[in-house]
């Protein structure tokens, strides 16, 4: 009853004495995770704005929906915040961008939008603070290092590779912007909410026991895509239908999935050793991706994580996080439960006029997240979640590995992986590469 | 570790080094720490075997007590045996010797029983021989030589080219640890049926002067070859006589040679002051001459036990002073192993030595002599 008690203070006080054993940072390098398990108690400190300070000027590459959204939430960040240059493969979508933003009263001069497989780096030589990354996902890397050597501060969305080298090239530039004292914050906002934060603190600090097991989902009707028009070259029809080609976009496993796997691997302080796991294509129309994974992480010490993902219509369609301990479970959202199912503890959201509970936390976690970033910057308290993005989505393509192959997959066999996806050269036009969809195992003897 | 400019390639290996830093070698892209790491690796016999070479089935057979050359069986590698008479000579350096540094003296008189030596420095193609016929996979086979077999495990393959790329063959074999040196003279020797070990320190010295107690067993005096290795570049001063006995930093150009390249000392042998320095099988102690019996010393052995061991002769990066035939200098076990990065470090190859090899000796015993022409 004490632990479920607990406040803040009473949380950094128990916690205080878990640091003195010693933090080692859940760390990718470590070859075997279930001898290390960390707590995470640098929080970012959750503000409904960023402080005032110097202009931060931002550049957005890669202009769909949700480059568009990022950008939108860093200017509702703070004040003194602007975007000045945008960059994307394809010319109309810069104007579709602009013209967007425009009628949100944000003005991109012309001269700073640009287009093609260079345009980054055209962006990269504006006088810019800020450079956000939202092009699909196979792309992060490359990009990533260049703003880190152009010492840009990166907001990116995750995930933030496609394949085991991309995740290691995540690593090693994270490692570079924490040595040069940059800020990179990777769209894990679930990580800048508060009743996540709160619900943390109180699994931290015993709220539920040990940590015997846990599950993650994301099951959801079928995402967008694009059938092939006529005069689309196999480059553009394959980076115009991006969320369904593996190369791109790591398959919904990585996509959306990979943010219930970095709740668990957050909660648990670790990545898992192996998985096994399976998936299938059954619905979709295009690309060369499955509909539906289940994994089990093997974390070590007995504790696995169940790990779904779907995109299916019509069927039982939710998603959530669970993590069940010794003396209760969590939803890590918002509430711990005792094992009876009675409710030991509820995150208290701001209450409506009415005075109920509004069931949400104040601040979208979109514009929090990048609230995180400008106050991060304006206060020069470097924070870099790059390489634990890197790790959540690296455990995502191990769940992915496991499935498209059938076999048992570790995570050495990750960090040593040489697997990258997609063709040699980005350049517009036939592409000599198959795409197949993966197939575990071997056919059945008649 | 990693810079901001560190590329794709640089962010790999660093990633990998911090996985296993036991396994990832610093050497394998940064060749100027340690080792050079080449393409080549240490697969010379092979070349060497498929040449029209005759690969020795037997070592030599020894019946007098003169200069042989050696044979390894199933190589074709041979190697001239110097044969030194034993005698009497001063060890030690007069105190007025120039550049002379305090562990040279005081100067003992010393009697050494005959032994051969090797007439050059082990070379590449001796101890890669060594290197094939008993090269270890893993760490643990290594440790675990065992003495009391026939079995010699010998050294794990090295990181990178520890030739430096400068070519093997004949050129003095470096970078080995005292223990790969030592562990090369019980595989000699028991594939030769001899005894072959490292030269104790006072045979090196008596060697090496060849019976001439001068700085150098030529003419000429260290001033004058110390200043002009600097003043010859202005002045055109002749060098003739130094550099034509050894390789040394104003003629090697940083880097060993092939032994042809020098004359011999009094007794034949070429380079003991020069083109790598030599480990002895003595332990160093700065003052042992002092404390060794002020009358004849037979067969000095040294301290009985220490952490370094003595290394005697010059190197090719040495100038003039330091090839002179007293000076002393030992082995710095941490030093040379500074860059290895694995844990533990290499018990077979220093990564951060390149200019210190060794000879051998084989010990000559009128019995043993006469032992072998009773079995002919």
């Amino acid at each position: 009853m004490e632990k479920s008690q607990l406040s803040r203070r009473n949380f950094l006080g128990k916690s205080a004495v878990i640091g003195a054993a010693g933090v080692i940072g859940l760390n990718a390098l470590a070859s075997c995770s279930s001898k290390t398990k960390t707590v995470d108690y640098a929080f970012p400190t959750i503000l409904d704005k960023a402080p005032d300070g110097k202009k931060l000027r931002a550049g957005l590459v890669g202009c769909g929906n949700r480059g568009t959204g990022a950008a939108l939430n860093f200017l509702a960040a703070g004040n003194d915040l602007e975007l000045i240059a945008l960059a994307d493969v394809f010319e109309d979508k810069v104007w579709d961008c602009r013209s967007k933003l425009s009628k949100q009263r944000v003005e991109v001069p012309e001269a700073n939008c640009f287009w093609g497989f260079d345009s980054y780096k055209s962006l990269l030589d504006v006088d810019l603070d800020v450079v956000i990354l939202a092009t699909p996902p196979h792309f992060r890397p490359a990009y990533f290092d260049a703003c880190v050597q152009a010492k840009k501060h990166v907001f990116m969305e995750k995930p933030v590779c496609v394949d085991p080298v991309g995740a290691r090239q995540i690593i090693a530039t994270s490692r570079k912007a924490e040595n040069i004292g940059l800020t990179v914050i990777t769209g894990t906002q679930r990580r800048h909410q508060d009743d996540y934060l709160e619900t943390y603190r109180q699994v931290a600090s015993g709220a539920i026991g040990e940590i015997t097991s846990a599950k993650a989902w994301w099951l959801q009707n079928h995402v967008w895509f694009r059938t092939r028009e006529e005069g689309w070259s196999d480059m553009e029809y394959m980076i115009r239908n991006w969320n369904n080609f593996c190369w791109l976009c790591g398959d919904h496993i990585l996509d959306t999935h990979v943010h219930n796997i970095d709740i668990i691997n957050w909660f648990l302080g670790k990545h898992p050793d192996e998985a096994i796991g399976f998936g299938g294509r059954a619905r979709r129309l295009t690309g060369d991706q499955y509909d539906f994974f289940s994994i089990d992480f093997n974390f070590g010490n007995g504790v696995y994580s169940h790990s779904m993902s779907r995109q299916i219509d019509d069927c039982a369609n939710t998603l959530g996080e669970q993590i069940n301990g010794t003396e209760g479970y969590t939803n890590c959202k918002n509430a711990i439960y005792n094992l009876d199912g009675s409710v030991k503890w509820k995150y208290d959201y701001p209450k409506d006029k009415d005075g109920k509970s509004t069931e949400v936390v104040a601040i979208s976690p979109y514009i929090q997240e990048h609230i995180s970033l400008v106050t991060s910057i304006r206060t020069n308290k470097s924070v870099v979640e790059a390489e634990r993005t890197a790790i959540s989505t690296l455990t995502a393509i191990m769940g992915r590995t496991a499935a498209y192959t059938g076999q048992l997959v570790t995570w050495d066999e990750m960090m040593n992986s040489t697997v990258k996806l997609g063709p040699e050269k980005y350049e517009m036009g036939p592409v000599d590469k198959e795409f197949p969809v993966p197939i575990p195992g071997s056919q059945h003897r008649s | 570790m990693f810079p901001s400019t560190l590329n794709a390639l640089g962010a790999e290996s660093h990633l990998k080094y911090l996985r296993n830093p036991d396994n990832t070698s610093c050497l394998q892209c940064h060749l100027n720490v340690g080792h050079y790491r080449g393409k080549t690796g240490l697969t010379g016999m092979d070349e060497l075997i498929s040449g029209s070479k005759e690969i020795f089935t037997e070592p030599a057979k020894v019946t007098d007590f003169k200069t042989f050359e050696e044979k390894i069986p199933g190589t074709p590698v041979s190697f001239k045996m110097v044969a030194i008479p034993g005698g009497e000579f001063k060890m030690g350096t007069p105190a007025d010797e120039p550049f002379r540094r305090n562990d040279e003296g005081p100067i003992i008189n010393v009697a050494v029983d005959s032994f051969w030596i090797g007439e050059i420095e082990v070379s590449w193609n001796e101890y890669l021989a060594f290197f094939n016929a008993t090269a270890s996979q893993g760490r643990k086979e290594a440790v675990e030589a065992d003495e009391e077999t026939d079995g010699i495990s010998g050294a794990t393959p090295p990181w990178g080219a520890p030739d430096q790329g400068w070519g093997k063959g004949t050129r003095p074999a470096i970078t080995m640890s005292f223990h790969g040196a030592e562990t090369y003279c019980r595989w000699l020797s028991s594939v030769t049926g001899k005894k072959y070990r490292l030269p104790t320190e006072a045979e090196w010295e008596y060697a090496a002067r060849g019976g001439t107690e001068t700085p150098y067993f030529f003419e000429g005096s260290p001033e004058d070859y110390e200043s002009k290795g600097f003043w010859n570049k202005i002045f055109g001063v002749d060098t003739t006589t130094i550099n034509s006995y050894i390789i040394y930093q104003e003629n090697s150009p940083a880097r060993t040679q092939e032994p042809a390249k020098v004359w011999s000392n009094p007794y034949g042998l070429k380079n003991m002051l020069g083109n790598v320095a030599e480990f002895c099988l003595d332990f160093y102690d700065p003052a042992v001459y002092s404390k060794y019996p002020k009358t004849v010393v037979k067969n000095p052995r040294g301290p009985r036990d220490g952490m370094e061991h003595v290394v005697r002769g010059g190197a090719y990066s040495n100038s003039a002073k330091d090839l002179r035939v007293g000076r002393r200098d030992f082995t710095r076990t941490k030093d040379w192993l500074v860059t290895d990065p694995q844990i533990p470090k290499s018990i077979w190859w220093y990564s951060d030595s390149k200019n210190v090899g060794f000879r051998v000796v084989c010990d000559y015993k009128a019995t043993d002599l006469n032992s072998v022409k009773n079995k002919n």
